[in-house]
């Protein structure tokens, strides 16, 4: 076990596949999300890889990749701190294409998360609560609330429709 | 019988100041010297550089083509530009780049239309008019960039600027004289310029450097940060001036570096005569000093990246001013001693 | 989209500034020689950085959305397109992430082969990023010799691979070509003509006093801030992080390699110019161990060759090159996830791959080292001069097409 952290056991699932390389921490309470991130962060696991989301149209599960710089027992160690979101209660905003998902944000934790929650949110429509400066990054300004990596997302131009599946 | 004497004196004169050593001459310089420049970088910089014009002569017409572009392309003046300002200020960049020229002998028998005996003075004087326009151009490119180029222009220009008079005055004081042609004879009696106060001539160097623009003092149009400076906004022939200018400025520097310190026309006498010996001859020796001098400058630019504007004005008022002073006080030294 | 919806800020963008405010606000980019395919907005006291707010995104080419909807050896060429100048470690990462959910394990040799044209690509990369420097300070001559000597590294790779830059040299279960004959000369004569060349470099660029004076103590990260930052490859080490993901967590051949990780403690610009030059050369420390080193067998694994048909596996054995199987056209995945983390010139690259049995990647999520180091922009170079901000740009490698992906 490499995470012998108590808090971390007690609140999230954890699975730990050594031949890929991913320690899964699945966090099933939105609440406690943040304690795990700060228990994980005192743990030695100080920068974030990667912040992405992947949509399964029922639910959505956004994923923070962290790892280690300065422990050198965790540097070949990824977490994938993960939470799941059900989409299917959102209420409709005639504003967006689809309902944007809340999840807390984890940039306080996480500096280095900042850049990656601003794309993840664009792309999926995660609002990550508490994110001190969330704007597009990428895409163009018209594009907001399109939402364009969910599945469920088409695009129709010059007679050409492109649609998943 | 005087009035055709007038004629004659001032036909002389304008073939001076248009021919040799003036306009026509400075302009072949300068082509011919942007495009060593540009091959010389090149061979430093393991490639081959302009050669597709008249590729028989090496791309030696590059630079001739590059001024047909420059001056058959459509000019753009943009909409916010102070449009006067705009228009006239490379002009008179040019002309005031040019006009140290008028004071500049090349040869013992040189008189031009404003025959003087201050001309060290006048040509040095009017070496420091050229930056006013430059900031002029700044203010009425209305372009965040030209202006910040300059701003730098106007914290360069000021400086360096008493450095390079306090170069000068080392060697006024040693030859005590304000006239050029006297200056060479002394140093044909005596020993060249650069030996009597190698001092003064390396701070006249270093503000040549700044003053032209070249590296590593490029920082008025550091491109990674202001686009183009100063000339951001310009295009067609005006860009093509601009452009010129500072060459024009080098050419006249290097010619007073030349005279004032690298003996002038010697080997020639002061005193030889004829129209080959006195005239010809003489010229000939200072310009190809002048241009070994440029050329020595432009090389810069394949050995040196560029400075901070910060650390250029900081070295200016901390460093090369104290060496002024030091040029001058060897100067009276010298002039004691002797 | 609704015209009259306000999407855009004028006063944002910073075209105007609030009043009473005694700062400017200068756009560069994204036209501009010193920006990139990107734009930084930039706020100046004086000659002073009060703010900086980069703003990229103008050469996003919908990457990870393109290689959703493709078959999965199909993303190789796009995941190439993203870093030109590193391509060899972006399809190494990919291959990797992919072969953890096959389960296929390369042979020897074409780990070792791997590994060659990673450091190759290595060391091209990093010639880039000094050429791009130089040109940032204003030193013609490092950018033009950076690029030049770049091609020797690059003509290694065409004869290694078919192809100058795009090579897809890896596929999954090994790699596409065998070394070539006369080879190993080569490569030998090209490392000793970079090592020569290193006294020019020292003279003309790093020893350079201009250098020194316009990047010393400029964008000094130290080692805190740079771990907070997230900050990846050379520029971690040169603020004194010891990390490497060869040595943290070694794919291809590096377990069996020896080398050293170069590591610089002050972190500013010079540093990080410093120490793109001690990895070239450990990087032709390395290709020296895998040409004296590399095992004879395979070139893919043993799975791959046995679907392949007769006539592919006649092709194989005269031509040691590896014809793609239908297999990988029709390859579908069970249900599953893997990471990949590669060392590339400018970093890490982190790709994770999610699969659902179908023949597309369900989720394929890039981050490129230039993305991380985005932070440098705005957190960094707040405090320093204009004149500042290109030695920063420059000396943390900074390719915008790699971060938009």
């Amino acid at each position: 076990m490499i995470i012998n952290n108590e808090d971390i056991i007690k609140t999230a699932k954890i699975n730990e596949d050594e031949k890929k390389g991913i320690i899964d921490v699945f966090v099933t309470d939105v609440n406690s999300l943040k304690n795990v991130a700060l228990s994980l962060s005192k743990m030695g696991f100080d920068h974030c890889l990667s912040v992405t989301c992947v949509d399964y149209r029922s639910r959505m599960s956004v994923i923070w990749h962290v790892s280690s710089y300065s422990n050198d027992e965790y540097k070949g160690h990824v977490v994938q701190l993960r939470i799941d979101v059900d989409t299917s209660k959102l209420v409709p905003d005639p504003k967006y294409r689809a309902p944007m998902i809340e999840v807390p944000s984890l940039v306080e934790v996480w500096k280095s998360a900042e850049f990656h929650e601003r794309e993840t949110h664009e792309m999926f429509g995660v609002n990550f609560q508490g994110h001190p400066d969330l704007r597009q990054i990428l895409l163009p300004e018209d594009f907001y609330g399109k939402w364009p990596m969910r599945k469920d997302f088409t695009f129709n131009k010059s007679g050409i429709k492109y649609e998943f599946e | 019988m005087g009035i055709l004497l007038l004629i004659i004196w001032l036909i002389q004169d304008l073939l001076y100041l248009i021919v040799f050593p003036g306009l026509v001459v400075a302009m072949v310089l300068v082509i011919l010297l942007i495009y060593l420049e540009r091959k010389i970088a090149a061979k430093v910089q393991m490639r081959y550089g302009p050669l597709y014009v008249s590729r028989k002569v090496g791309g030696a017409l590059q630079s001739v083509s590059d001024l047909l572009r420059f001056s058959f392309q459509e000019f753009i003046l943009p909409i916010g530009s102070d449009s006067i300002a705009f228009l006239m200020a490379p002009g008179f960049m040019f002309a005031f780049a040019m006009m140290p020229l008028i004071f500049i002998p090349v040869g013992p028998y040189y008189s031009y239309l404003f025959p003087s005996t201050l001309t060290i003075l006048f040509s040095v004087a009017l070496i420091t008019i050229t930056p006013i326009y430059a900031i002029i151009v700044g203010w009425a490119s209305d372009n965040k960039f030209s202006f910040i180029g300059s701003l730098r222009e106007a914290f360069l220009v000021i400086s360096y600027e008493i450095p390079l008079l306090l170069s000068v005055i080392a060697m006024v004081i040693v030859y005590r004289t304000l006239n050029y042609i006297p200056a060479v004879a002394f140093q044909e009696t005596h020993l060249p310029g650069i030996i009597l106060n190698p001092i003064a001539a390396l701070v006249f160097i270093i503000v040549a450097i700044r003053s032209t623009g070249r590296f590593p003092f490029d920082i008025t149009e550091a491109d990674s940060e202001l686009i183009m400076g100063l000339y951001t906004e310009y295009s067609a022939l005006f860009f093509g001036i601009g452009m010129a200018t500072p060459y024009i400025e080098l050419y006249a520097l290097s010619l007073i570096f030349s005279l004032l310190f690298l003996g002038g026309w010697w080997p020639v006498s002061i005193h030889a005569t004829g129209l080959l010996a006195g005239l010809f001859l003489p010229g000939i020796i200072v310009i190809i000093k002048a241009f070994i001098v440029m050329m020595v400058l432009v090389f810069l630019r394949a050995v040196y990246p560029r400075y901070r504007v910060d650390q250029a004005v900081r070295s200016g008022w901390e460093r090369i001013i104290y060496l002024g002073i030091i040029a001058v006080i060897i100067s009276i030294l010298e002039v004691i001693i002797i | 989209m609704n015209l009259n919806e306000k999407v855009y800020d004028i006063s944002e963008a910073g075209s105007i500034e609030p009043e009473g405010d005694r700062t400017i606000a200068l756009q560069i980019g994204p036209s501009h020689p010193g920006s990139g395919h990107m734009r930084i907005k930039t706020r100046m006291d004086g000659d002073i950085i009060t703010k900086v707010d980069a703003d990229i995104g103008f050469v996003h080419r919908t990457s990870e959305w393109l290689s959703e909807r493709r078959q999965f050896i199909k993303a190789i060429p796009i995941v190439e397109r993203i870093m030109l100048p590193d391509t060899v470690h972006a399809n190494l990462a990919y291959v990797l992430a992919l072969e953890k959910i096959l389960n296929i394990e390369p042979p020897p040799r074409a780990q070792y082969l791997r590994s060659l044209a990673a450091e190759i690509n290595r060391i091209t990369s990093h010639l880039y990023g000094i050429g791009i420097f130089g040109i940032f300070l204003g030193s013609s001559t490092v950018y033009m010799w950076a690029f030049g000597d770049r091609e020797p590294f690059i003509d290694l790779m065409e004869m290694l691979t078919g192809a100058r830059i795009t090579n897809s040299y890896i596929v999954p279960g090994g790699v596409r070509w065998e070394m070539p004959k006369g080879f190993k000369e080569k490569a030998e004569s090209t490392l000793q003509y970079m090592e020569n060349r290193f006294n020019d470099y020292n003279d003309i660029w790093a020893k350079n006093p201009v250098v020194e004076a316009r990047t010393v103590n400029v964008g000094v990260v130290d080692r805190n801030r740079a771990i907070s930052l997230g900050v990846v490859g050379p520029n971690l080490r040169a603020s004194g992080v010891d990390y490497d993901t060869r040595k943290a967590s070694p794919y291809a051949a590096y377990k069996d390699i020896d080398f050293e990780v170069p590591k610089m403690n002050h972190g500013d610009s010079y540093d990080r110019l410093l120490i793109r030059i001690e990895e070239i050369k450990q990087s032709i420390r390395i290709i020296r161990q895998i040409l004296k080193d590399m095992p004879e067998g395979k070139i893919i694994a043993d799975s791959i060759y046995s679907q392949l048909n007769p006539v592919m596996k006649k092709v194989f054995e005269q031509e040691q090159r590896v014809m793609f199987p239908a297999f990988f056209n029709q390859m579908r995945p069970a249900a599953a996830e893997s990471i990949a983390r590669v060392e590339a010139g400018r970093g890490e690259i982190f790709f994770y791959l999610k699969t659902n049995g179908d023949k597309y990647p369900y989720r394929f999520r890039w981050v490129t080292p230039s993305f991380r180091n985005l932070a440098y922009f705005s957190d960094v170079a707040v405090g320093y001069r204009l004149a500042d901000l290109p030695a920063i740009y420059g000396s943390i490698d900074y390719f915008p097409p790699e971060a938009d992906r």
